[in-house]
Order: C-alpha cells, then sequence, then structure tokens
C-alpha cells in the first residue's frame, strides 16, 4: 500500500502546485498581453497620424510588428475590412475581440477598455483619433501597473500555496 | 463592359445591404440611364435616371412616386459613409473639408452634414445626413466633333471654351477631349495635356491613379486648385495643352491670361447657357473681350446630356 499512497499524495500535490504555478502565469500573461496592446495601439496611432494610412492598411501594418493578442486581433479586424461586405470597423472589432478574448488572459475591464474605442475608431478626423487611441493607451498602462502589481503579490502566493493546499489536503487525507 | 456591369462593380460595394438588395432587380435599361443615387436621412431613396427621380417602392419595384419609397435610415448613411471612407474618415479628412470623396472607378460621393469649422475653413463634416453618388461615365469619341472644329485652324487647337448648365455631359465632353488631344487623330500628332483637375471628377484620381482614360500624354494635377495648378504645369510639366474645368475666380483669369502668354493652349468650361449669359459676368466678358479664346462650344441636353447647341469662332 505504499507506494500507491506515495503516488496519491505526488499526485495531488503535484496537481494542486501546477494549478498555482498556472494561475501566477496567467497574471504574467496578463501583464504582457496588456504591454503588446497597448504597443500595437502606439503603433496603430502613428500609421494613423504620420502616413493617414486607412484602417484596413494600418491595421495590416500594425499588426505585422504585434505581438499575440494584439497581432490576431488587428490581422482579423484588417481582413473583415477588406472583404467590402459592408461591415463597420465597430461590428469587426467587437466580433473580433469577443473572438479572441477567450484565448487572452484579459480581464472583463480590460475588455470593456477595448470595446469603448470601437465605435469611434477610425470615424472622425486625425487629431480626434490620436487622442482616442492616446486616452485607451493611458488606460491600458493604468490596468498594466495595476496588472504588474497584482502579479508581485499574487505570484508567490499562488506558486506556493498551491503547493501548500496539496500538502494541506494530503495531510487531512491521511 | 456595360453601364449595369459597371455601377454593380463600382458603386454596389458601397451601399448597404437592404439597399445592394433592391438594385438587384433592376435591369440594364434603367442602370443606363443612372447618373445619381442619393441617400436622405429619413427621405425616400432617390435614383436620378435621365429627366425623373425615381425610388423603390415597398416591393423593391422602381417607381415615380417619391412619397411611398424606401425610406433611408440614418444607419443607411453611416455604414455608407463607413464604407466609401474605408471605415477611416481621418484618411479622407481634405476631400471630406471639400465635401465629396472619390471611390474607385473616379466616381463622385458627395457628403452633406454638419461642418466642423477651423481658422473659418471647412476643416471636415460629422453627423452625416446624406451621401450622393454621382456616377461617372466614359463616353469615348464624344468629343470628336469637336475637335474636328477646334483642330481645323491648327494644332494643338486654340483656347477653347466649353458653355454648358450643369448635367449637361461638359466633363464627360471635357475627358474625351484630353484624351483625344493626348493621343492625337489620324490627322494630327498628340500633344502633352496637364489636366488639372481640383475636384478630382476629369480624371476621377483615386490614390493617385486616373481611374478615367486621360490620354497617353497626359499629366494629372488632381485635387490642385486652377490657378495654382496651370502655374505650376507651365514651370514644370511643359503642356502644349491645358485642360481644366469650371472656371469664374479672378485667379482663373489671371492663370487663362498666363497660358495665353506663355503659349499654351487652354481647354476650359464654364456653366451657362449661352454666350450672352456669360458675357454678363464682367471677369469672363474681360476675358472674352481680349480674345483669350478662340472657340467656343455651347451644350445644352435639348437632345440628351453632351448636345452640342452651337460652335463659335472668335477669331473669324
Amino acid at each position: 500500500m505504499f507506494w500507491p499512497k506515495l503516488l496519491g499524495v505526488l499526485l495531488i500535490i503535484g496537481g494542486c502546485g501546477c494549478y498555482g504555478l498556472m494561475s501566477a502565469n496567467r497574471l504574467h500573461r496578463r501583464v504582457e498581453q496588456l504591454l503588446n496592446m497597448r504597443l500595437a495601439l502606439a503603433c496603430l496611432e502613428k500609421e494613423i497620424n504620420y502616413l493617414r494610412a486607412p484602417l484596413p492598411a494600418a491595421l495590416s501594418r500594425a499588426a505585422q510588428g504585434a505581438a499575440e493578442p494584439a497581432r490576431s486581433l488587428f490581422a482579423a479586424t484588417s481582413q473583415d475590412l477588406q472583404t467590402r461586405e459592408g461591415i463597420t470597423i465597430n461590428e469587426a472589432w467587437r466580433h473580433n475581440l469577443h473572438s479572441l478574448y477567450q484565448q487572452t488572459d484579459l480581464n472583463d475591464q480590460d475588455l470593456e477598455l477595448l470595446l469603448v474605442m470601437a465605435p469611434q475608431l477610425g470615424m472622425s478626423g486625425g487629431e480626434e483619433q490620436v487622442k482616442l487611441l492616446t486616452m485607451v493607451q493611458e488606460q491600458l498602462k493604468v490596468q498594466e501597473d495595476r496588472a504588474r502589481l497584482e502579479e508581485e503579490n499574487g505570484r508567490k502566493l499562488r506558486v506556493y500555496g498551491g503547493f501548500a493546499f496539496g500538502a494541506t489536503v494530503v495531510l487531512l487525507l491521511l | 463592359m456595360t453601364q449595369g456591369d459597371l455601377i454593380r462593380k463600382d458603386i454596389l460595394p458601397f451601399l448597404p445591404a437592404r439597399i445592394k438588395n433592391l438594385f438587384l432587380n433592376l435591369d440594364d435599361n434603367h442602370y443606363g440611364g443612372l447618373e445619381e443615387i442619393r441617400l436622405r436621412q429619413g427621405k425616400p431613396l432617390c435614383l436620378r435616371i435621365g429627366e425623373q427621380d425615381f425610388t423603390f417602392d415597398v416591393r423593391g419595384r422602381l417607381v415615380l412616386n417619391l412619397a411611398n419609397g424606401f425610406t433611408v435610415s440614418s444607419e443607411d448613411i453611416q455604414r455608407t459613409v463607413a464604407s466609401i471612407s474605408e471605415n477611416s474618415l481621418y484618411a479622407f479628412e481634405d476631400d471630406i473639408g471639400r465635401g465629396f470623396i472619390t471611390i474607385p472607378g473616379g466616381h463622385r460621393v458627395g457628403l452633406a452634414g454638419q461642418a466642423v469649422l477651423s481658422s473659418n475653413q471647412i476643416r471636415t463634416m460629422k453627423h452625416f445626413s446624406g451621401v450622393s453618388f454621382r456616377i461617372a461615365r466614359e463616353v469615348p469619341g464624344c468629343a470628336e466633333g469637336i475637335v474636328g472644329f477646334i483642330g481645323a485652324r491648327g494644332w494643338p487647337p486654340g483656347n477653347t471654351l466649353l458653355i454648358s448648365p450643369p448635367r449637361c455631359g461638359k466633363t464627360t465632353i471635357l475627358r474625351d477631349l484630353a484624351r483625344i488631344l493626348s493621343n492625337g487623330t489620324h490627322l494630327h500628332r498628340g500633344c502633352n495635356v496637364v489636366i488639372v483637375d481640383e475636384r478630382s471628377e476629369l480624371a476621377g484620381t483615386y490614390q493617385g491613379h486616373a481611374q478615367m482614360d486621360v490620354g497617353l500624354r497626359t499629366d494629372v494635377l488632381d485635387g490642385c486648385p486652377k490657378a495654382a495648378g496651370m502655374i505650376m504645369a507651365i514651370r514644370s510639366l511643359g503642356p502644349q495643352v491645358i485642360v481644366t474645368d469650371e472656371i469664374g475666380r479672378r485667379e482663373d483669369v489671371d492663370a487663362i491670361s498666363d497660358c495665353v502668354n506663355a503659349g499654351v493652349s487652354v481647354v476650359t468650361s464654364i456653366h451657362g447657357r449661352d454666350v450672352d449669359e456669360v458675357r454678363k459676368r464682367p471677369l469672363i466678358r474681360e476675358l472674352l473681350d481680349s480674345n483669350a479664346f478662340v472657340n467656343g462650344i455651347v451644350l445644352s441636353r435639348r437632345k440628351g446630356p453632351g448636345t452640342i447647341d452651337n460652335m463659335i469662332r472668335w477669331d473669324s
């Protein structure tokens, strides 16, 4: 009976520990994804401000230099707009953001922030577009700073907490 | 390619789905005469075919009674504006400030809405309430008769003024004149032509490319003010003929005088029913009295757009 019990103990502690690690990684990935999204929006802002490139081209070019999830969001939105099926940027941006959301580590607040810009994106003059994109980048920076703080405070707690929780469960079962 | 194919390819993709579907029932006869499609918020969709305004009824049939026509919604307008501007109003700010956007194919889309001013100039527009598609058409050869007349006394032809009320085909004729002068005829070699296209109508330029056939030896100054463009062309492009549309301001008159002094022919147009009406405008009277123009062509819609009412020689 020793070996099966030992295996069970290892599985419980290992499983809980892994869950803690994954949870800690999610915190880290959210910080990275917010940063990537902010940098991609900065790139889009430059395309609009300096080149006055129409959104399908501007999004496509910004996607090339961006990291996930911004790359997929920008590329898919650009592609939708190029189909000329009468789809608006508001619809394309919302649709692709919702589709992508489940695959990211962004939270509801981050999503809401990115959705707010959808109706205004592209649909005003150059100066207003720059103001809009600057505002969203600033708000994303605030979210990013919060996420970084959350990561610093929560990372060790989640990693050690996972293993500690697993050990507690083992002790209770024994 | 028929006019119907052209409109299906160039115009319909920019219309919202529910309006686009109505056009699928139209036959080629209707497409052939279609000049304008007007969308006004809360008003019936309006199709200018020949001399009459049509709309679609609830069953999608083309009817003359506008009162019971298909009503255009605010969403239809917003979708259309988004579509023609590639969802990027900022990229077309200068065009919108001038009141229109040119779409592929050289068709001009006029915009109505609230003007946004900056330093007393219209910077852009917002809260769009109307969109008007003006269908550009090429009629190759429509100016051959005029070329025969103006080219009879020498080549390149002398300064020529087209006098025409709106919607009588003067832009189409000017475009064909530019093409023929540029390509040459069986009697004459082609000339270097510069089109000064202030409103992007003559060459229908879209993203720097002329969408219309304006000839092999033609350069286009797109979106360029007429007077500045004529002077710029003389200095930098060595034209034999300058073609431009709708003169009327003091600076246009001065620029034409500069062209005459530089030995460059000008082919241009002006709004008016006949020579007498045009002569009532002091600036134009001054220009005509100075013998700046040797040929005058008067157009009307008497037998359809492009009817030549009169061809005048002022040098004889």
